[in-house]
């Protein structure tokens, strides 16, 4: 891998990369009335955010090293490292969710902010659900597309999925915010 | 098969539960100056903007090296023997340091000769 090809891979994805962030920022700042009158959920969005970031962006990476290895190819995608990566992403979102529910609630009880547990794990633990089977279903499409082009997956996925994480995170957590407020 | 996700779960979770932590921290911060992000949006929007950046120049480096490891290339010195191995990965992965010093070392000797002279001095009275 030559640092001239992989600029040329990453730079037009990592500029389109940057608008996307753009429009996840926006609604995140279309969100700021529902942060005043659930106190907390400002607490959840950057831990849930890099969540996303982080689960997808290593089962990209890990699809990737499979590529190198001879493992998985675009003929030959489903296999079992395959689902044993969907498995392992599925789980880890759903626990991970869980912890960072909890935890947002206890530090905010000891920085003096009184918010309502059950509200907030239920609307962290629908938006990091609903996203991760989304973004799962979307690496598969990315990671299949690298692959027919012949691309080096490890440039595009990471970028690409992060980015994507961002936005479907931000608005699957304003859908689950709107949800809980008005059932609960 | 090489991967079980069990073990993706199990390798991933700590780590993930240290990385909450740190967002957590960093949310707190949001919430205490919740009155300024209202006020003004652009803070608002720009935050998963600069969240964004470091992340994907760095998590496209860490797949890069990853898928090196794996192969048994290591993609920061020439590939000799593409043979994947728990041995060559450990060897690989500190060999870039050793080039380093060894790179560093050639250089203080081919500009400084007094000071590799004074040092192979001191070595040879020792020994």
């Amino acid at each position: 891998m030559f640092a001239k090809a992989m600029v040329k891979q990453s730079l037009p994805l990592f500029i389109l990369c940057g608008l996307g962030a753009v429009f996840a920022g926006s609604t995140f700042a279309g969100m700021a009335s529902i942060f005043q009158e659930i106190p907390g959920l400002i607490v959840v969005i950057p831990a849930i955010i890099a969540l996303r970031g982080n689960i997808s962006t290593a089962f990209g990476s890990r699809l990737g090293s499979a590529y190198h290895l001879g493992v998985i190819d675009a003929e030959n995608m489903w296999n079992n490292e395959l689902k044993q990566n969907i498995i392992g992403s599925l789980v880890l979102s759903f626990l991970v969710s869980i912890i960072i529910g909890v935890l947002v609630y206890i530090t905010s009880l000891l920085l003096n902010v009184q918010p309502d547990p059950i509200k907030l794990i239920v609307i962290v633990l629908l938006a990091g659900v609903i996203s991760g089977v989304i973004l799962t279903l979307l690496t598969i499409i990315i990671i299949y597309l690298v692959f027919r082009r012949g691309y080096d997956p490890d440039n595009i996925a990471g970028p690409a999925l992060a980015t994507f994480g961002d936005i479907v995170t931000m608005f699957c957590i304003f859908g689950s915010a709107v949800l809980v407020e008005v059932i609960l | 098969v090489i991967y079980s996700w069990k073990n993706i779960v199990k390798h991933s979770l700590p780590l993930l539960t240290v990385c909450i932590f740190i967002e957590i921290f960093a949310g707190q911060i949001l919430q205490g100056k919740q009155e300024m992000l209202v006020l003004f949006p652009v803070f608002l929007i720009s935050i998963p903007v600069i969240n964004g950046v470091g992340g994907n120049i760095g998590s496209v480096l860490g797949a890069r090296l990853a898928s090196g490891l794996h192969v048994g290339s290591h993609p920061l010195i020439p590939a000799e023997n593409l043979v994947f191995t728990h041995y060559r990965i450990k060897h690989y992965a500190f060999r870039p340091f050793f080039a380093l010093l060894k790179k560093v070392s050639q250089f203080v000797v081919y500009y400084y000769p007094n000071i590799a002279q004074q040092q192979l001095c001191i070595k040879n009275k020792g020994f």
